[in-house]
């Protein structure tokens, strides 16, 4: 197997705040490939966003990434570079960020500029990572636009975001995120919001510009129909925690952790869900704060084993078909 | 018998632009001509994109908008029929009992400063039911049925996630013991695992109190687990209408075919490559193609398409709008797209 464009190894991310600290990421590990998909998967403060937003630099005061590495490799074959060795305003991070990696945010219509027009917003990312003249900037935005299927691109180019729909503006995004060829391509949530007919045009071109580019994609996302239909592999999380890495026709069909088996079994259409009552996981998620021992899912865990899993916290263990996951049942000891 | 609503021809057109003497010159046409029965202890699922008209539809029905145009006969004993669209908001007062409301978002459709207990008695008092202790019972036993804990009554809503939030709603539109439900996509702002637990709870509910949903949601698959029947709306008409098992196992309106291929499914041993991705976007409702609206986009549109209206045809158990299945046009000629329309 070839390198890892990307692997983050057991990366924490805390936010301290008055009343305590939130853990927010509690030691996430995975790894992404040259054109391959990654979906992060979790329900609303899991830590499914944060875990990347580390990757990108993008983790703000109160939030500090604690521990960890995250390791980018610039070039096939090359040693790869820690970014966390980085600050995140230094010119090296700068580089990276935006050219190298680059992201598609959930709300187009607050992730762009009101007062630029999207043309400016693209020849920004230009200006800042290429060598390009004015000319040729403009030139490149314009066929950038055209390649994700806005038409009439030259007259667009000088339009405000307001003046575009909403799967127009993310096309928008898109582009802006390509601009430079970036070998990752981190999407949160890229078609939350965006109506099915719209959300299956974004999600067609990503996978077409990620084909063209070799780009790996983290798709970060709560919505399982989009992962069983574009992710390659699925890491689900928990409280912060990565539970289950796997495959995505192992995770659908034979998933191991109690969370990843609860979760599929309330998603109508899901082949474990049931077609009268759908099964729901009971209680619901701690409060950020709260510190639950041991397990972080087993006081919802209808599989919790007393004495064990409010104790230890399970470590992520791989097995042999190549699925990871965070549970006492699975480990032999 | 009569059905519990049934809906003629229904028209809701904003007014945009108006002359100097206030009489409107060109109308936002939100929902045209639409036509739908709910019988009770049915859930009628309304389904369309955004822009497509059926929250209009579904506020409309509650009289929360003047129709332009139609019949809306609402029938809570199924003898008496009162045609809604045509009285005044005094006249509707009595019957605003038997219709309640589920907004989408529980944090903006519960007031801040009210504690669960004034929210969830609040109907009883604007309707002078009960004392205040008769009150406080009932709203005990309203919020365990909604599953919540009779504790949680002095709390304010700040205190709750969505998916308690949303018990609270329901809760509230139980309280007067209503015959239907406008249920405004009641579902689409929780995470999946709470979205089961409330689709789960609406549907005892439904059985329970023998209920009727008219249930507005853009995401299909939850309404092929929640209704009955099912109407497809696009930019403000009705295309297709029927039993769910018909619409959605043999769509037979174009659109409605591209609505479902375009629905990703939770499975990957489904996946497949999408030949049905529809090119281009909902029409502008101010500026809507001529002929049947959905013909800029539709993938088998007939030249005639450009400037007949489809009329509604009942075929195969369910209604739709097309020109394909009139009988008259079904073999017109084809359009033939010279140009491909924005690459995907």
């Amino acid at each position: 197997m070839a390198d890892p464009i990307l692997e983050l190894k057991d990366v924490h991310v805390d936010y301290e705040l008055d009343e305590g600290v939130v853990h927010a990421v509690r030691g996430a590990t995975y790894r992404v490939f040259k054109n391959e998909t990654l979906a992060i998967v979790g329900e609303s403060g899991c830590g499914k966003s944060q875990s990347s937003f580390a990757a990108m630099g993008l983790i703000q005061p109160p939030g500090v990434v604690s521990k960890g590495q995250i390791l980018f490799r610039q070039k096939d074959n090359r040693p790869p570079i820690d970014l966390l060795q980085y600050h995140r305003n230094s010119p090296a991070m700068r580089a990276i960020r935006g050219g190298q990696i680059s992201m598609i945010f959930q709300e187009p219509m607050t992730a762009l500029s009101p007062v630029h027009r999207i043309g400016k917003q693209i020849d920004e990312v230009l200006r800042l990572h290429t060598p390009m003249d004015k000319e040729q900037r403009f030139k490149r935005a314009v066929e950038l636009l055209r390649h994700v299927g806005i038409p009439d691109a030259d007259r667009r180019y000088y339009q405000y975001s307001f003046e575009f729909s909403g799967g127009m503006r993310q096309r928008i995004m898109v582009a802006i995120a390509l601009a430079c060829g970036p070998r990752v391509l981190i999407a949160d949530e890229p078609t939350t919001g965006l109506d099915v007919t719209i959300q299956a045009q974004i999600l067609q071109l990503i996978k077409r510009l990620q084909g063209e580019h070799e780009m790996a994609v983290i798709l970060i996302t709560h919505d399982l129909a989009v992962v069983a239909e574009t992710a390659d592999r699925v890491a689900v999380m928990y409280m912060g925690r990565i539970v289950e890495l796997a495959d995505v026709m192992n995770l659908f069909q034979r998933p191991k952790h109690p969370y990843t088996v609860a979760l599929l079994k309330s998603v109508i259409g899901s082949p474990l869900a049931d077609d009268g009552r759908l099964a729901t996981i009971r209680g619901s998620v701690p409060a950020p704060l709260e510190i639950v021992p041991g397990c972080p899912f087993h006081p919802r865990c209808d599989s919790y084993i007393r004495g064990v899993c409010d104790k230890t916290d399970p470590d992520f263990l791989t097995m042999q078909d190549n699925t990871s996951v965070a549970c006492h049942l699975y480990q032999n000891k | 018998m009569h059905p519990l609503l049934k809906v003629d021809n229904l028209r809701v057109w904003f007014p945009k632009r108006r002359n100097f003497f206030g009489k409107p010159l060109s109308y936002v046409k939100a929902v045209d001509d639409v036509c739908f029965e709910l019988n009770r202890g049915e859930t009628l699922g309304l389904v369309g994109e955004s822009g497509s008209g059926k929250t209009t539809t579904g506020l409309a029905v509650l009289r929360a908008h003047r129709p332009k145009a139609g019949t809306i006969n609402f029938s809570p004993d199924g003898k008496k029929v009162y045609d809604m669209a045509k009285m005044e908001q005094g006249e509707l007062r009595p019957l605003r009992r038997h219709m309640q409301m589920i907004f989408q978002d529980p944090f903006s459709s519960l007031n801040p400063r009210m504690t669960v207990l004034q929210l969830v008695s609040e109907p009883l008092k604007v309707n002078n039911i009960g004392s205040k202790q008769d009150r406080k019972e009932r709203v005990r036993e309203l919020i365990n049925e909604a599953g919540l804990k009779t504790e949680f009554l002095n709390r304010y809503p700040h205190a709750f996630s969505g998916g308690q939030r949303q018990r609270i709603v329901i809760a509230r539109a139980l309280a007067l013991n209503p015959d239907m439900i406008v249920c405004d996509e009641p579902v689409s702002a929780l995470d999946v695992s709470v979205q089961a637990q409330i689709l789960n709870l609406m549907m005892e509910l439904k059985d329970k109190f023998g209920l009727s949903y008219l249930f507005v949601a853009h995401d299909l698959e939850v309404v092929r687990h929640i209704a009955d029947r099912v109407a497809v709306m696009y930019a403000g008409r009705l295309v297709e209408d029927g039993p769910k098992d018909k619409v959605f196992g043999e769509p037979m309106h174009p659109y409605t075919r591209a609505l479902l291929v375009s629905a990703p499914k939770p499975d990957p041993s489904q996946r497949r490559q999408r030949h049905g991705v529809l090119h281009g976007e909902v029409p502008d409702p101010s500026n809507l193609p001529t002929g049947c609206v959905f013909h800029p986009r539709c993938p088998e549109a007939m030249e005639c398409c450009q400037h007949v209206i489809p009329a509604q045809t009942q075929t195969d158990g369910r209604n739709v709008r097309c020109l394909l299945y009139q009988s008259e046009y079904s073999g017109s000629p084809k359009v033939v797209r010279n140009k491909v329309v924005a690459a995907v």
